[in-house]
């Protein structure tokens, strides 16, 4: 029954994820914002709507949205998010593979409608994600390392409990995940979510030819990614979360999701978009962090008492 | 013991509160010469003195304080003549020579510091003092080249003694329980961990070898050394040297010999080596007596690597570069204020226009160059009989190369200087305060290349036995 | 303990790749607090010791020299900018890996656990501060690399828990502290001087 939940209860938080970080945004700029649970309504819209397709797309473009919601599900169904069980126990390189999955088919479907701008975001999605694979090969190796497992349940059930400022290796893993966050889900400071000056894009000017059914599939797509890295970062800091009674672990992971919702739109609003030159520093910055926090846990485990 | 401090410090102290440079100078003259007497009374006095555990004055301290002391006294006399010249000329002021007095006698305190300084940590916070205490002395005249040499002088002598506070860590963890006092490490070197002790000394030939001017820590020498008034080059060069030098050779004891010998070498031939090339492409007078004073720490350096009965020969060396050094410098300052230049090529024919001060610098040369009759010659060829019994065979014949190629150098500097053909300038009259001590010192030199007293001799290989490697 | 001097590390990197000057004064006085507390979680001294060690390390490298810089920037209207005379990428990827061969260096002296965590840390701080003085342009991010340098130095003292006597430790700390003063001075009357900041047009001695 656990394994059953494990998908709805994704899929009902990831929207709610998304309505929170852009409530906190809208209160941190003294705005009320549409309420929480507007992005519901949103894919509510955009799943009855009808879709409008370039006449040079070809197959690749009608493919790419339904597989990029279909990885999506399995790479959350691989992450625990409120129980230490989840239906897929999945080895984590073949996890980061499941994450650059989605966007190679995001980015094939952005060169295939020919216009200037899905070529613009595509390229420029591409060169970001590359910069970030070392900062998340390194940092899921450092959890494996810690979690004495290669599987991505295996290793967040495997991180040894205790005080927090006890572990600093996990602190440090889990910020580099969170700035991984932000880079893999085009966050400000790396990109703007809510602009509408295309030359700024990345993310959303390689998704600007879809329309309808293929748009709230790729906006359903990207909150679920969103809401699996939020799980991973709360899972690694609060380890004892994933092992509540399942009464109790709905709500904590709501909870979880919405703290990571608030913290997210705290950071969205302090900082400003950052010059694309300066995302390659804040990647190899994130890899760095990485490559401590493995160094630091191999200073010895009398090191982390 | 206390009188040690307490002269250099009262000259300071006179010189802040005195109200024209000539007291100020007076202070210094008088300080100087009341350290000086102090120490010949302690050196009378030893051989070991305490104070605490932090404070010692052996025989090894002696032997350099009297160095400090008796270049102190000939600066200072020289520096009252100096400074009156420059006040006169216009390049410097009243206030400024004033001050110039407050930080030459806070100098030689620190270095009195550095030398009774018993405790390592200590030592270290003396030898920083001198870094601290002698940059106000190198932008003195508060032109460009000056604030340039003092920042490079600052920087790179702090990361160097940094360096050597690293070297301190590890000496203090391979020591364990022993406390950190020179004796204490002598009298237990076995117990030290070799690993540490060998990292320590490492980091203390490099960090001390910035402020020695080991090359290639060399870099700001050059600069800071041309740039200082002309009697806080003689100090600078004459005795802050030795003292960072003398840093270095009391952790000897503590360190294996094989280990610490090729390092030794090998930075004091390279030490030797720099100044050897670049010293034929010098235009500045002061500087290329810079790269004079780095080639011959050089070969102090090398000499204490050699070991054997290279050392006492390094230890005398010690005194023979202190004196003509010294000398060469208040020649030199007295010349390029009289020609209005430092620049080699616009100094020509001075034994011809003013025959004290050409016959001053041609023997000072002569004397930094290693020849005889100078003292320096048998210094550097101690060294060089010491190297080649010490089976070091390869760096005694590069030495002898690179000695051969600085004589050359320096021999046709001094020559073209002394005795070329140049436009005759109209020169004011000489200074008698600052040629006296310049030739005092030539004679000094002089006696020692003559005759270096047996008794005195014995003293340095006894010397030499107690900064013996482990 | 370990996550301070994680903490002190991940200053250190952020003062390596920073390029404002500002942002990189507020790392170091953070830094300089974060140093005070250390000799507080050593347990072993008397607690007037420790006390005295934290107020002198307090007032000396997170008030007085971060001060001293300040004044330095905002009297003298220096940019803002740190340049450096190689990228920011290059800056990272240098600092990263001698982050990394720090760590590989201590252990291979046998130092472990957390005297390990804490001597890799005071060593990449030395080299950090070290690249920071060798390619930054600005003369002021030469000091800033020079108390990094220190700060680093300090560290991997208290880690590898050598101990000095009291007076001694407080010389060492007034030494450092007349030594930033100076060079302080220094930079007034170099950027009067020559009405710049840039060391690479600081270089009229030469051969």
């Amino acid at each position: 029954m656990t394994i059953a939940l494990h998908i709805p209860l994704y899929l009902v938080l990831a929207p709610l994820l998304v309505g929170v970080i852009r409530k906190t945004k809208a209160f941190l700029s003294c705005r009320r914002g549409s309420p929480v649970w507007q992005p519901y309504a949103d894919l509510w819209k955009l799943f009855r709507r009808g879709i409008v397709r370039s006449r040079t797309a070809s197959w690749v473009f009608d493919l790419s949205a339904p597989v990029v919601l279909g990885t999506s599900l399995v790479l959350v169904s691989a992450t625990p998010l409120w129980s230490r069980g989840v239906p897929l126990s999945m080895p984590f390189i073949l996890y980061i593979y499941l994450m650059a999955l989605p966007r190679f088919f995001q980015t094939l479907a952005g060169l295939d409608t020919g216009s200037a701008f899905g070529g613009l975001g595509a390229s420029r999605e591409a060169g970001v994600s590359a910069m970030a694979e070392p900062a998340l090969v390194l940092t899921l190796c450092g959890l494996a390392f810690l979690g004495n497992s290669d599987a991505v349940d295996g290793m967040l059930k495997g991180i040894p409990a205790g005080r927090l400022l006890w572990r600093p290796e996990v602190i440090l893993l889990a910020g580099t995940l969170f700035l991984l966050l932000l880079a893999e889900n085009s966050r400000i400071p790396v990109d703007d979510p809510a602009t509408h000056l295309e030359l700024t894009m990345i993310h959303e000017a390689m998704v600007l030819d879809h329309s309808g059914v293929d748009l709230g599939m790729i906006q359903l797509a990207s909150a679920l990614r969103l809401t699996a890295f939020s799980a991973l970062i709360t899972a690694a800091l609060f380890p004892g979360s994933l092992s509540l009674p399942p009464a109790l672990a709905i709500p904590s992971a709501a909870a979880r999701i919405a703290v990571s919702g608030v913290a997210i739109g705290v950071v969205e609003s302090a900082m400003a978009r950052m010059r694309l030159s300066r995302v390659a520093s804040y990647l190899l910055v994130a890899a760095t962090i990485a490559a401590l926090a493995l160094a630091v846990h191999f200073a010895g485990p009398e090191a982390t008492s | 013991m206390e009188f040690l401090f307490l002269f250099p410090f009262s000259a300071a102290v006179a010189a802040l509160l005195a109200r024209s440079p000539g007291q100020a100078a007076a202070g210094s003259i008088l300080g100087a010469v009341g350290l000086f007497a102090c120490t010949v009374r302690q050196a009378l006095a030893l051989p070991v003195e305490v104070r605490g555990e932090f404070l010692r004055l052996d025989e090894l301290g002696a032997y350099f304080l009297f160095i400090v002391a008796g270049v102190n006294v000939v600066c200072s006399v020289y520096s009252y003549g100096y400074f009156r010249r420059e006040m006169e000329g216009g390049h410097i002021g009243p206030s400024k020579t004033r001050m110039y007095h407050v930080w030459i006698n806070l100098f030689v305190l620190s270095m009195v510091l550095v030398v009774c300084a018993h405790h390592l940590a200590l030592q270290w916070i003396a030898v920083e003092a001198t870094t601290l205490f002698s940059a106000p002395l190198i932008y003195l005249h508060g032109d460009r080249k000056g604030m340039e040499a003092a920042w490079k002088y600052l920087l790179i002598c702090s990361v160097g003694i940094a360096f050597a506070f690293l070297g301190v860590i590890f000496l203090s963890r391979a020591a364990g329980d022993i406390p950190l006092t020179f004796s204490a490490l002598a009298a237990g070197r076995e117990k030290l961990d070799p690993r540490f002790v060998r990292l320590a000394f490492l980091f203390f030939l490099v960090g001390y070898g910035t402020k020695m001017g080991l090359a290639p820590m060399h870099t700001w020498l050059p600069d800071a050394h041309s740039q200082a008034p002309a009697p806080a080059s003689a100090m600078l060069s004459g005795v802050l040297l030795n003292c960072a030098l003398l840093a270095v050779l009391r952790v000897a004891p503590a360190v294996p010999g094989a280990y610490a010998s090729p390092l030794l070498i090998l930075f004091g031939i390279a030490s030797i080596g720099v100044p050897a090339l670049l010293a034929a492409v010098q235009r500045d007078l002061k500087r290329l007596l810079a790269f004079s004073s780095i080639e011959n720490m050089g070969i102090i350096v090398l000499g204490i690597g050699f070991g054997g009965a290279a050392r006492p020969a390094a230890l005398l060396h010690v005194l023979n570069h202190s004196i003509a050094k010294v000398l060469l410098f208040l020649v030199a300052g007295d010349i390029i204020l009289r020609f209005g230049t430092q620049r080699i090529q616009r100094i020509r024919g001075i034994f011809r226009q003013t025959p004290l001060s050409g016959f001053l610098l041609f023997g000072g040369i002569l004397a930094i160059a290693g020849s005889p009759p100078f003292g320096g010659f048998w210094s550097e060829f101690g060294i060089l009989v010491g190297g080649i019994a010490g089976g070091h065979l390869t760096a005694s014949l590069i030495y002898l190369v690179l000695l051969a190629v600085l004589f050359g150098s320096f021999l046709v500097y001094g020559s073209d200087m002394a005795f070329g053909e140049g436009t005759p300038r109209k020169l004011t009259a000489p200074e008698l305060w600052c040629l006296v001590p310049a030739a005092a010192l030539l004679v000094c030199s002089l006696w020692l290349g003559l005759h270096v007293p047996s008794g005195f001799y014995k003293a340095l290989e006894r010397l030499s036995t107690t900064i013996a490697f482990s | 303990m370990n996550t301070l001097t994680v903490l002190l590390l991940l200053l250190g990197i952020h003062l390596a790749v920073t390029e404002r000057i500002r942002p990189a004064i507020r790392s170091l006085a953070i830094q300089g607090a974060l140093l005070s507390l250390l000799p507080l979680s050593d347990s072993a001294g008397e607690t007037w010791r420790a006390a005295t060690l934290c107020l002198a390390t307090f007032s000396v490298k997170s008030v007085a020299i971060p001060v001293i810089l300040s004044r330095a920037v905002s009297k003298l209207g220096i940019g803002q900018e740190s340049e450096a005379l190689i990228s920011t990428k290059a800056i990272v990827l240098l600092t990263g890996s001698l982050a990394l061969a720090a760590f590989l260096i201590c252990s291979r002296f046998g130092l472990a656990g957390q005297e390990l965590l804490g001597a890799a840390a005071g060593l990449t701080l030395i080299f950090s501060g070290l690249l920071t003085m060798t390619t930054r342009v600005k003369a002021v991010s030469q000091v800033i690399g020079f108390v990094v340098l220190e700060n680093g130095i300090f560290l991997f003292g208290a880690a590898s828990g050598s101990a000095f006597s009291l007076p001694i430790e407080l010389g060492i700390f007034l030494d450092l502290f007349v030594a930033v003063f100076l060079m302080g001075i220094l930079m007034f009357k170099i950027q009067r001087a020559f009405t710049h900041m840039d060391v690479r047009k600081i270089h009229t001695l030469k051969d």
